[in-house]
């Protein structure tokens, strides 16, 4: 499902959403901006953890974070992993989000492959070379 | 630039040009935009102009028909059958794509008794489209490497594998070098210009000589270069020529591998290089004193 320029992907119980950024230039990008969207306006972001140096399975560079959206009670209302891409000059996040820290460690594995399995989509509307002119399909 | 054709009348609107045929638009109008944006394929334009008419139902659309300008740009003509309250209506699309930009001509007939001529008038409007780029450093047509993925570089193209980066192998295709303006290419002009960057050529092969099947005449060669606390990095260079461009491509990959699997992939890439025909000097000798 797209969310604007994201792409939202959720378990079939949608206890899980999986919001994928596009890939973007790196020029003024926080990736915080991508981690904490949708954060209400009345809560507070608590970062838990930070692991640079990981890599997707391709051997693209990525660094994962936990965060957790705390209401103005100090309560927790959700808890988020995201792994931040760079790829080429192009810089993309995979945010999960899932209710609290119990769902967060039931699909840690799968969500880390998940993370592992990312590699870039960089056909775009733009064509890159003369023969895909000629094409009738969308990019 | 397109000219009028004969009887037909011309209104000058912001960004486009309409041409409306002697019996009035409601037999046909063609409209003409030439700076119309960024290129982009085919069916994505198409569909975006035929959105852009809310009363017109597209019935079909017949294969896409591939075309040079008389200036030797890429160009495509489209014919979309459709249907406009309840009455036949024939668009004939017509594109014009550069580097930059493309032009676009959109034929509209509701008179059956002309669908013929406009459909013949549009094609030639497309074909003698006067765009004034003249001879330039341009991307040539190759079949990309299926399953790559392209990175852009203003003209040129850097293709990745589906496992890069772990398999740490680039394809890039240049744009073509018009040899009267830009010089011409050699090996050791491209070794001279990694020693500018700081890299040392430690090894170089051959040159190899070959003729693709479309009878392309191409140069190879391999070298290896390498800088302090940087892993050396070996290049496949394989240039094409023709009397007016040369075509060069390049892989590059880890020195310390033999990738026959990429060298195939450059090999194919290099066999689907069509080179650009002979220039049309009467439509490009603006450029030439």
């Amino acid at each position: 499902m797209r969310d604007g320029d994201w792409t939202l992907v959720s378990s079939p119980d949608d206890s899980v959403r999986v919001l994928l950024t596009p890939l973007v230039g790196p020029a003024g990008v926080d990736p915080r901006q991508m981690f904490e969207r949708d954060v209400p306006a009345e809560c507070r972001v608590e970062y838990l953890s930070f692991e640079e140096r990981q890599h997707t399975r391709s051997g693209w560079a990525m660094a994962l974070t936990t965060l957790r959206v705390l209401d103005a009670k100090g309560v927790e209302r959700e808890r988020r992993v995201a792994a931040v891409l760079s790829m080429l000059t192009y810089i993309g996040a995979i945010v999960a989000r899932l209710p609290n820290e119990a769902a967060l460690e039931r699909d840690r594995e799968q969500l880390l492959a998940l993370f592992a399995s990312a590699r870039p989509h960089l056909w775009s509307k733009e064509p890159a070379c003369v023969a895909e002119l000629f094409s009738m399909e969308e990019p | 630039m397109i000219a009028v054709p004969p009887g037909w009348t011309i209104q000058h609107l912001p960004e486009a040009i309409a041409l409306t045929h002697p019996n009035g638009k409601e037999a046909a109008q063609i409209h003409y935009r030439e700076r119309a944006g960024k290129p982009r394929r085919v069916g994505t334009l198409a569909r975006e102009i035929l959105a852009a008419w809310p009363r017109i139902t597209v019935k079909s659309i017949a294969p896409l028909e591939r075309l040079l300008t008389i200036e030797g740009e890429f160009a495509a003509l489209l014919g979309v059958e459709c249907t406009e309250g309840g009455r036949d209506v024939r668009i004939d699309l017509g594109f014009v794509f550069t580097d930059d930009f493309f032009s676009s001509t959109a034929g509209t007939c509701r008179d059956p008794a002309l669908r013929q001529d406009v459909t013949t008038i549009v094609r030639e409007l497309v074909r003698h489209d006067n765009l004034a780029l003249g001879v330039r450093r341009r991307r040539v047509e190759y079949q990309p490497p299926k399953d790559w993925q392209p990175f852009r570089r203003s003209l040129a193209t850097e293709w990745i594998p589906p496992d890069f980066p772990r398999h740490d192998t680039t394809l890039l295709a240049y744009p073509a070098n018009p040899i009267a303006v830009t010089g011409r290419l050699t090996f050791g002009s491209a070794h001279t210009y990694l020693e500018g960057l700081g890299w040392q050529v430690v090894e170089a092969s051959a040159i190899e000589k070959g003729m693709t099947k479309r009878g392309v005449a191409f140069e190879a060669q391999e070298w290896v270069f390498a800088r302090a606390k940087q892993p050396p990095r070996k290049t496949r260079m394989v240039v094409l020529a023709d009397t007016l461009y040369q075509y060069p491509f390049e892989l590059r990959m880890v020195a310390t591998d033999n990738p026959v699997a990429d060298r195939d992939v450059l090999a194919n890439v290099v066999e689907s290089v069509v080179p650009f025909g002979p220039v049309n000097t009467s439509a490009t000798q603006f450029w030439i004193e």
